[in-house]
């Protein structure tokens, strides 16, 4: 009771605006000293923020982004994108759009885009006769429209809070941050055909000049992009190259920044991380409390009866983060919320990368909206308008925002097309309350082999083999007695399997999660190969644990690693030797073409030996 | 004595300008030899380390800097939509509040120091430096920030005590020294 009071005027000062570091501590200090564990964990904890991963990248690209901001890179931008799509009708809201957007995402949406660039973009809109309300909140919502594009620094905070994959929220985030700049980008032409704009004629020369005035800001987005996106440069890289190729470049090759300026920089980007990282740290303290409690656990308990499938459990998400994104900024919402939505989402299999897109693209939304918007406030001072004005012209785009995270939220392909799907072939396991294990294995050919028992039994017996037939997301496993069928549903990336019994009432359906044997699991495309495939004499064989075994032109078996390198190349590597053996497969309807030294192999899938 | 705590405070801000404008550059100059190692010779284990505690301890300096440039994050629901002597008070409040965490943080990182980090015989991350020494950074900014937002804290009661909207300096001394020549 006194621990539960304690909380109450925790969360009444925070309201009055004690640093929310501060209040995050005092929840761990509170809920470990109530549960006797003592206040030295708190510290422990605490000093754990060094060990999370690419913790380094953050300051490293908001000392970037904040480079760039003090540069004229800002006014490089603006002009090239006029010269290339400003002739199209509303062509200057749009390149109002683009460049903010750009922006944003190397700067990291902390107010500094309305900053920079709103202070020569509203007045370029008001001149070619736009009406202010419009004019203000479009340039006041440009100012968070970059949150999803790489390297966004709120969008690497969700990679590292969330354990999710830094690269492939890079990836995700494109075509719904597009989807964003559209959206306003539709708006903005009919404004400006309704309003009759005059449009401004395409000039080749101005491009070339203006192309030529950037040329050395140019290859870096593109460098970026293509040595992420090959994989070649890994995040820490990314950051280091960013942050050194903008240093030389505005530094030393442009020198748009004096070296006198720099350590105000300095300071001011590194404030910025200083208040994040501290957060940060303490809430790593108060988190693993309320994931100890099983908070989360509880949380989804309590909403589990009413909310029963993944879409109205994204509706009501929605929701929720519209509010917290009124109440927080961006860097607090994400350390407090994802660590609690995190495990209700995986319960409803929403895919994590999707998750980060729906959250940044809420809390992007949260910048625009009172009564702690951010955009507001930095809008309302660098114009000189009264908070109630830009409240006024954000309105329409607030609505826009909705209209694309609806679309974000409901169409999960646009950010998880790249994502390869997990496949049902694998080493399943069940555990039951006493002890005793079901394994299923499955086969690509329709084969399933399955022990259930005791672990003893398990190392025993033989397994029973049987048929199985999917159907959609219908599973029919043949077995001794008749059949068993069940839906089923891949969860968490492949890491569980779910299966669950047929009836007529929703009451006596109950869910069985299997949990994946094969770690990492295996994706559609590699589990393709899993098993035996034959032709006369000559076979290969690939196993469940990377293993390929190989017997061509009546030689020796040789037993080799295997690795997928894409779309038509395997590599074998010879443990022994330590050679690497490149080849070419493909699929041909039931077969596989490999290719070995120019030499073609076309195998048939033949019968496989036990997994087990 | 008011020349000699101007002195120290403005050295000491130029004390802390200097470790972050190094250990910011730090990063940068090992995580960029880092990647050349790493793809044309062999990449240094211990650098990574050294990386990580780098940005602890630009981190915690950064943390401490946010507390006089009133730059952390905050959910001001209240505050911002205050004005005058109230706003004053309610400041003053939540600085208290922080002063007090702040405190506390920093007593148990001390605890936590002598008890379990010192006497740990796990090997030095690098060069020979132990993990605690690592950690210092972290009770000594906690003892900067508790002060200066106890700092905050008077200087909020001064307002409020003189009917005053809070103003955006960070030292009651000051602020009395100004008034003072004002009223001159």
């Amino acid at each position: 009771m006194i621990a539960l009071l304690l909380l109450l005027l925790v969360v009444l000062i925070a309201i009055i605006g004690a640093p929310l570091f501060c209040v995050i501590a005092a929840m761990a200090l509170i809920n470990f000293i109530k549960s006797g564990i003592g206040i030295l964990v708190v510290p422990q904890e605490l000093a754990g923020i060094v060990n999370i991963p690419l913790i380094y990248s953050i300051p490293l690209f908001a000392f970037a982004g904040y480079l760039l901001a003090h540069s004229k890179a800002s006014i490089r931008l603006v002009r090239l994108t006029k010269a290339a799509i400003g002739w199209i009708p509303g062509g200057l809201p749009i390149v109002t759009l683009i460049t903010c957007a750009l922006f944003t995402a190397f700067t990291g949406a902390s107010g500094i885009t309305i900053v920079a660039l709103g202070g020569f973009l509203l007045p370029a809109l008001l001149s070619e006769n736009y009406k202010e309300k419009f004019s203000l909140g479009l340039v006041t919502s440009s100012g968070s429209i970059g949150l999803l594009f790489p390297p966004s620094l709120p969008l690497i905070l969700f990679g590292v809070i969330a354990g999710a994959s830094i690269d492939k929220l890079f990836v995700a985030g494109i075509i719904p941050g597009i989807v964003i700049i559209l959206t306003f980008s539709v708006f903005s032409i009919i404004v400006s055909v309704k309003q009759k704009i005059p449009t401004t004629k395409f000039d080749f020369k101005e491009l070339t000049l203006a192309l030529n005035d950037a040329k050395f800001e140019l290859p870096l987005p593109i460098l970026l992009f293509l040595g992420i996106y090959s994989g070649k440069m890994a995040i820490s890289d990314a950051a280091a190259f960013t942050c050194l190729y903008i240093f030389i470049v505005e530094m030393l090759v442009l020198k748009d920044i004096k070296f006198k300026e720099l350590p105000k920089i300095m300071k001011e980007s590194m404030v910025l991380v200083g208040a994040i990282l501290i957060i940060l740290a303490c809430s790593l303290a108060a988190t693993n409390f309320l994931i100890d409690q099983q908070v989360p656990q509880k949380l989804f308990d309590s909403i589990k009866d009413i909310i029963t499938n993944k879409w109205t459990f994204l509706i009501v998400l929605n929701i929720f983060l519209l509010i917290v994104g009124c109440l927080m900024d961006i860097f607090s919402a994400l350390v407090i919320i994802v660590p609690l939505i995190l495990p209700i989402a995986e319960a409803y299999n929403v895919n994590l990368i999707h998750l980060g897109i729906i959250f940044l693209t809420n809390l992007e939304i949260g910048y625009l909206t009172p009564p702690v918007g951010m955009n507001l406030f930095v809008a309302s001072i660098r114009f000189g308008k009264s908070i109630v004005d830009i409240y006024k012209g954000v309105v329409v785009f607030i609505g826009l925002s909705l209209i694309s995270l609806v679309i974000i939220t409901y169409f999960p392909l646009l950010s998880t097309w790249f994502i390869e799907k997990p496949a049902i072939v694998s080493q399943w396991e069940y555990t039951y309350e006493d002890g005793n294990v079901d394994r299923i294995i499955v086969k690509n050919n329709g084969v399933y082999l399955r022990k259930k028992g005791s672990l003893m039994d398990i190392m025993m017996d033989d397994p029973y083999i049987g048929k199985y037939e999917i159907k959609n997301d219908k599973i029919t496993l043949y077995t001794e007695e008749g059949k068993e069928e069940y839906n089923f549903e891949l969860y968490n990336d492949g890491k569980k399997l779910m299966f669950e019994t047929l009836s007529f009432k929703k009451e006596q359906r109950h869910k069985i999660f299997y949990n994946n044997l094969i770690n990492p699991p295996l994706h559609i495309k590699e589990a393709n190969l899993i098993g035996k495939w034959q032709q006369n004499d000559d076979f290969i064989e690939f196993y469940f644990n990377g293993h390929v075994n190989l017997s061509l032109n009546n030689e020796d078996q040789k037993d080799y690693r295997y690795r997928i390198l894409d779309k038509k190349k395997l590599e074998f590597k010879d443990d022994e030797t330590n050679t690497k053996l490149i080849c070419d497969y493909k699929f041909e309807l039931n077969k596989l073409k490999i290719t070995i030294n120019k030499k073609s192999y076309l195998f048939d899938r033949g019968e496989s030996g036990s997994d087990l | 004595m008011f020349k000699l705590w101007q002195n120290i405070k403005k050295y000491y801000r130029l004390f802390e300008l200097i470790i972050l404008v190094f250990f910011l550059f730090l990063i940068l100059f090992i995580s960029s030899l880092q990647i050349i190692l790493r793809n044309f010779f062999q990449a240094v284990e211990w650098f990574d380390l050294l990386l990580k505690y780098s940005v602890l301890w630009v981190g915690m300096f950064a943390a401490s800097i946010a507390t006089y440039e009133h730059k952390h994050i905050r959910i001001d629901l209240i505050s911002r939509f205050t004005k005058g002597r109230f706003k004053s008070a309610i400041v003053a409040i939540a600085d208290l509040f922080a002063s007090i965490i702040c405190g506390i943080l920093l007593y148990s990182f001390v605890i936590y120091i002598i008890k379990i980090e010192y006497p740990s015989t796990d090997p030095a991350p690098f060069l020979g430096i132990k993990k605690w020494v690592m950690l210092l950074v972290l009770p000594f900014n906690f003892f900067i920030m508790s002060f200066r937002f106890l700092v905050r804290f008077f200087t909020n009661v001064y307002n409020f005590r003189n009917n005053k909207e809070e103003v955006d300096t960070d030292d009651f001394i000051d602020l009395i020294k100004n008034n003072e020549g004002e009223d001159k």
